[in-house]
């Protein structure tokens, strides 16, 4: 009875503000340039200069918290905290020797460069085929494969991994990097196929119909006209999985428990943890430029199409 | 266009088989599993039905952790929303708009424990750059301990609102910026002001975008490990107070020193998980479907 009751308030409500709405907008025409449009106008000036200046305090303390990262990486470690904001008159490169020789960041890096690339590189081989299909042809399944696609792009990680890690303490393959790659290719064929998917949508098909007047066979259409013509397509997709990669923490963390066989991100929650026991900030900061570098780099290089890849890509 | 069954086994083959074995298959043994015991590949597990569910919803821990996951969930994604539309109508209008856009977006290609690890350092209460910077601007009533108990959750919420906002102001220009200018041109002859074109043109026009912008906010939200991970954990143990429900099943799955190597339970905790995005993602779709707007 009270929902009836409220209901119909609602509905009362919603019929009032619409009758109410052309008025209000009618009194609002352009020609009313009086005082009070004068303050209004001042008033949104000034929020907007807030607004701006809150937009600068963020990015430019974003840019001072890394730039201070970088800068302390350098300094010894007598002053790194106590004068925190001096910058060192002869730059200490001693740090970047000890993240790499006492914390052995080198094997965490190889590590990482490996996993990542050769997952990649699987991902993508694995993916572009598949999405083609999809895209181009309709078979028996299809529908069923598109919805399943969907679906496991939002499955988390965590309703994965605890029966992998059982079958695989089983065959031993807990500890081994490979048995990392084959996990990361299954977590990122569904959000690489269908990027990819909507890419080779957007690609005309007359080609295929020319290529297939010539005689061309399928295979050889799709090796010798759509992956050249999709390559933009999968390097954005080579990137964002590439960046994914890099990040990744969950899995590394429980499947590479051997310390030869980190990888960064674990190989620097490790160097943190260490701090308790043996301080040595500036190490533990050059390790952080050390496994940043790369990325931010692809990132000053690339970051177009990089923000581009993973906001439209996952708009789609 | 000529082509075979074969063909099509050929494209479509790998990635299913892929799927199959690394994400099918698990995903069907993490529901078996969630109804048994199992401890451990070198146990005999057995069939114990739902009782790892009744567990866990007595459980005072897992409460807790599932609190923390919503707290996240609407007071984060309130704050990183209302500051991203901020942003995106700020930016729309100002100079060196690409240039801060991808400065704030490049927390989130960023290695979450390296954020952790700067997030750290700045919040310290000892030795941090935040406390040091009040004392230096003569601020030093301000000082807090950020990483005691009584911060640390605010510390964590407001780290993620930082790493996570640049990417929804993102998504949200690049959906502004699909909005043909003709439709802003006639608010403007109306004479509508800044706040009705936002509301009127802006909003509707870019609906899809916050929807799917909620979707990844949410799915996010549940699933976010690493950053909380090593921030309140400092590289060990997190913090109790900002367990969510994925770190506590982490621990009590697989660290010998925090839980009890219960994959059963664990499993079932994971099955939580899953339905939680199942049901969120349909009802969020649920609330922003609408007929299609074509411009």
């Amino acid at each position: 009875m009270r929902a009836l009751t409220a209901l119909t308030k609602e509905t009362e409500a919603s019929v009032s503000t619409t009758q109410l709405e052309k008025p209000v907008d009618a009194v609002r025409g352009p020609a009313r340039e009086g005082p009070r449009s004068r303050a209004r106008r001042s008033v949104t000036d000034v929020a907007f200069f807030a607004g701006r200046l809150f937009v600068w305090v963020w990015v430019v303390g974003t840019l001072i918290l890394g730039l201070w990262l970088v800068v302390a990486s350098f300094k010894d470690e007598a002053t790194v905290f106590t004068s925190p904001w001096s910058v060192p008159t002869s730059p200490r490169v001693q740090s970047y020797v000890d993240a790499v020789q006492l914390f052995n960041l080198t094997d965490a890096f190889l590590n990482t460069v490996f996993v990542v690339s050769v997952s990649t590189m699987l991902v993508v081989a694995v993916s572009a085929p598949c999405a083609y299909a999809l895209a181009r042809w309709k078979f028996r399944g299809s529908g069923t494969l598109t919805f399943v696609l969907a679906a496991a792009v939002g499955v988390p990680v965590q309703v994965l991994f605890v029966p992998i890690y059982l079958a695989y303490s089983k065959i031993g393959m807990i500890n081994s990097l490979w048995g990392v790659i084959l996990i990361y290719v299954g977590m990122n064929i569904p959000f690489t196929t269908f990027l990819l998917v909507s890419f080779f949508r957007s690609l005309p098909g007359e080609l295929e119909e020319a290529a297939a007047m010539d005689g061309s066979k399928t295979l050889r259409t799709f090796f010798t006209v759509m992956l050249p013509l999709a390559r933009p397509g999968l390097s954005t997709a080579a990137i964002i999985t590439a960046i994914g990669l890099w990040n990744e923490f969950l899995i590394a963390l429980t499947f590479l428990g051997d310390d030869k066989k980190y990888t960064l991100t674990i190989g620097l929650l490790n160097l943190y943890g260490n701090m308790r026991y043996n301080t040595n900030w500036t190490a533990l900061f050059a390790g952080v430029v050390i496994s940043l570098l790369p990325l931010l780099v692809l990132y000053a290089w690339l970051s177009n199409k990089i923000i581009e890849g993973l906001t439209l890509g996952s708009g789609k | 266009m000529q082509r075979s069954r074969w063909t099509t086994l050929l494209f479509v083959g790998p990635a299913v088989l892929w799927l199959a074995v690394f994400f099918g298959a698990p995903v069907v043994a993490t529901l078996w599993v969630s109804l048994t015991d199992e401890q451990g590949v070198d146990e005999d597990s057995k069939f114990i039905g739902l009782a790892n569910y009744t567990r866990l919803l007595k459980d005072p821990y897992f409460i807790d952790t599932f609190w923390v996951m919503l707290k996240i969930l609407f007071i984060g994604g309130a704050a990183v929303f209302a500051i991203s539309f901020l942003f995106m109508t700020i930016l729309r209008e100002m100079r060196f708009k690409r240039f801060a856009r991808a400065v704030m977006f490049a927390p989130y290609i960023v290695i979450p424990v390296a954020l952790a690890i700067l997030w750290g350092v700045l919040l310290n209460p000892q030795t941090g750059l935040l406390n040091s910077f009040l004392d230096l601007v003569g601020a030093g009533a301000l000082k807090r301990v950020w990483l005691g108990p009584d911060w640390i959750f605010t510390s964590v919420v407001i780290g993620l609102i930082w790493l996570s906002t640049g990417f929804y102001t993102t998504l949200l220009c690049a959906g502004v910026d699909r909005i043909p200018a003709h439709y802003y041109e006639a608010a403007e002859l109306e004479g509508a002001s800044r706040w009705h074109q936002f509301v009127r043109v802006t909003i509707p026009m870019t609906w899809d975008v916050i929807g799917t912008a909620a979707v990844l906010w949410v799915i996010g939200a549940i699933n976010t490990f690493g950053f909380i991970f090593a921030f309140s954990g400092a590289g060990a143990t997190p913090d109790k107070r900002t367990w969510t429900p994925a770190i506590y099943l982490y621990l009590e799955t697989f660290d010998p020193l925090n839980g009890s190597l219960s994959y059963g339970y664990g499993c079932a905790i994971a099955v939580m998980l899953m339905l939680l995005v199942a049901v969120s993602v349909a009802l969020i779709r649920r609330a922003f479907r609408r007929e299609a707007v074509q411009f």
